[in-house]
């Protein structure tokens, strides 16, 4: 089913289509909330931002254009509910230091963010082209051949860039690790 | 499946742990658990239903006299609800939701309702702490892995979904697994003292096999919209359930591609007719992969009402009679659904 039909489907309160959309875009509305939270974020937090932004599709599943797409709606809104949660983050109470088996929820849930802070600011670094074939491979899930051909690639060269890439995010998050 | 940014994560975070890419089933369960809360804002008796379920699994637990009149009360979430879209009541009878449960000083589990048939089984079931401290492990454990608290017996792959209220220090959860031998399964809570297994059986529903053995185009679906192929379709076991596919292909990731027929003359496709959950797999043989592959539906399906399932524009009727030419494309779409 091609994306103008499946809107169409949308329009119609399809709860298939919305299930549908979930499972396509989850990759692309995380990348888009990453990329707006530069990558201060862990699993939890993603994913109940994408959970708001389906639930925003769904209730507004009759406005979305079939001749747009529902990708530039679904990034528009995963955008601001991404500066919405940021703007309600509060820094963490201190944790004292004779509390009895102190929970690791808050703590852990900071360190995941941290970490995958610095996988993004790792890939940010790497530059053009390579910044946007990771985020668009790896991040959005985006076919390498689509991403190779509109980067001006071949594929064996994209699959090259990937490798050396790894190398050196892993350089660069060892490197952040043994300071 | 592991997403690509997992995957490039294990590979260079020396940390290693979950990525922050969510899981879509992670995001359908939220999404369904929203649209539920906003459903029952609208609805507020269902609500109240919940309760009195509660309440319902409780009391029996404790083995109180005044049972009977709560029970009577079919529970508005169970297996099918969990599973299903649409009105579940007239499948009421496809269920077993007669409790059973196990306990032990910190925690009671109940298997609350059971479904299945020849491929699946489904069913929900309760785990409630009784106190707070062990509410606290159980929240702390589900926070690292809400699989790993669980052992199962006689269970093949499963997909787990849950919801928890914190006011009763309850989590209730779904389970779908595929089936092994026999009738009955097995679940630990891996907080309860050694050797505390809840054991249940389940009744299958009746099935409809539908030998077909014919050649025809597979289809990646909508997780491989682009990948297509030859399969050959051997045979299809339907029960108002499950649908499941037993066909040869080179490529694994292809399903083949079916219309159901239904008696008003519409039509519904692949993509209406695969709900949340399946499972299944293949061998190779000589050089094709032999598959069995199990879809759940969106919605329970009311097979009385299905004519025949059209693979490759030829019908297969469900009375087993001869096959006929069908072409789909000038019959009505409909969603199979609520």
């Amino acid at each position: 089913m091609d994306e103008r039909a499946f809107i169409k489907k949308l329009n119609r309160g399809s709860r298939s289509a919305l299930d549908q959309a979930i499972e396509r875009y989850t990759p692309y509305v995380s990348a888009v909330i990453l990329r707006a939270l530069a990558g201060r974020a862990c699993r939890e937090d993603v994913e109940e931002l994408c959970a708001d932004v389906f639930v925003a599709l769904w209730t507004h599943a009759g406005e979305i254009d079939p001749d747009q797409g529902v990708r530039p709606w679904l990034a528009a809104v995963a955008r601001n509910r991404a500066i919405d949660w940021l703007r309600r983050q509060r820094p963490a109470a201190p944790i004292p230091e004779d509390a009895p088996d102190p929970a690791p929820g808050p703590e852990e849930l900071a360190q995941r963010r941290e970490r995958s802070a610095r996988l993004w600011a790792a890939v940010d670094a790497l530059g053009e082209p390579d910044r946007t074939l990771f985020v668009r491979y790896y991040y959005e899930e985006d076919k390498l051949k689509t991403i190779a051909a509109e980067l001006g690639l071949s594929q064996t060269a994209a699959k090259q860039r990937l490798f050396r890439g790894r190398k050196a995010l892993r350089a660069a998050l060892k490197g952040v690790e043994t300071p | 499946m592991k997403s690509r940014l997992q995957t490039l994560w294990d590979q260079v975070s020396p940390e290693g742990g979950p990525c922050p890419q969510p899981n879509p089933w992670g995001v359908r369960r939220r999404v369904d658990a929203a649209l539920d809360k906003k459903r029952r804002a609208a609805h507020p008796w269902r609500a109240l239903k919940l309760t009195a379920l509660c309440a319902a699994a409780l009391v029996l637990l404790t083995g109180a006299a005044a049972v009977t009149e709560l029970v009577l009360a079919p529970p508005t979430y169970n297996v099918l609800s969990a599973f299903f879209q649409g009105d579940a009541a007239p499948w009421e009878s496809l269920m077993n939701f007669q409790p059973v449960s196990v306990s032990d000083d910190n925690y009671t589990l109940t298997v609350t309702s059971t479904v299945a048939d020849k491929s699946t089984l489904f069913y929900t079931f309760t785990i409630e702490a009784h106190s707070d401290e062990a509410w606290e492990a159980l929240e702390l454990q589900k926070r690292e892995s809400f699989y790993d608290l669980f052992s199962f017996r006689s269970h093949g792959s499963i997909s787990i979904g849950g919801e928890i209220d914190p006011e009763l220090r309850t989590i209730y959860v779904s389970i779908c697994t595929s089936r092994g031998w026999g009738s009955s399964a097995g679940i630990r809570l891996n907080l309860m003292e050694k050797g505390k297994w809840l054991s249940f059986s389940y009744r299958p529903v009746s099935d409809l096999k539908l030998d077909i053995n014919a050649e025809g185009q597979g289809t990646g679906g909508w997780a491989w919209p682009e990948l297509t192929g030859p399969v050959t379709l051997e045979r299809l076991t339907l029960s108002p359930l499950t649908l499941e596919a037993e066909y040869t292909t080179e490529e694994t990731n292809l399903f083949p591609v079916l219309y159901f027929l239904w008696e008003d003359g519409a039509v519904s496709d692949l993509e209406a007719l695969r709900g949340r959950s399946g499972h299944g797999g293949g061998h190779g043989v000589n050089g094709v992969t032999k598959m069995t592959m199990s879809h759940s539906f969106p919605a329970v399906q009311d097979l009385s009402k299905l004519e025949a399932v059209v693979f490759e524009g030829m019908a297969y009727p469900l009375d087993k009679g001869e096959p006929y030419p069908v072409d789909v494309d000038a019959l009505p779409l409909r969603e199979v659904g609520p």
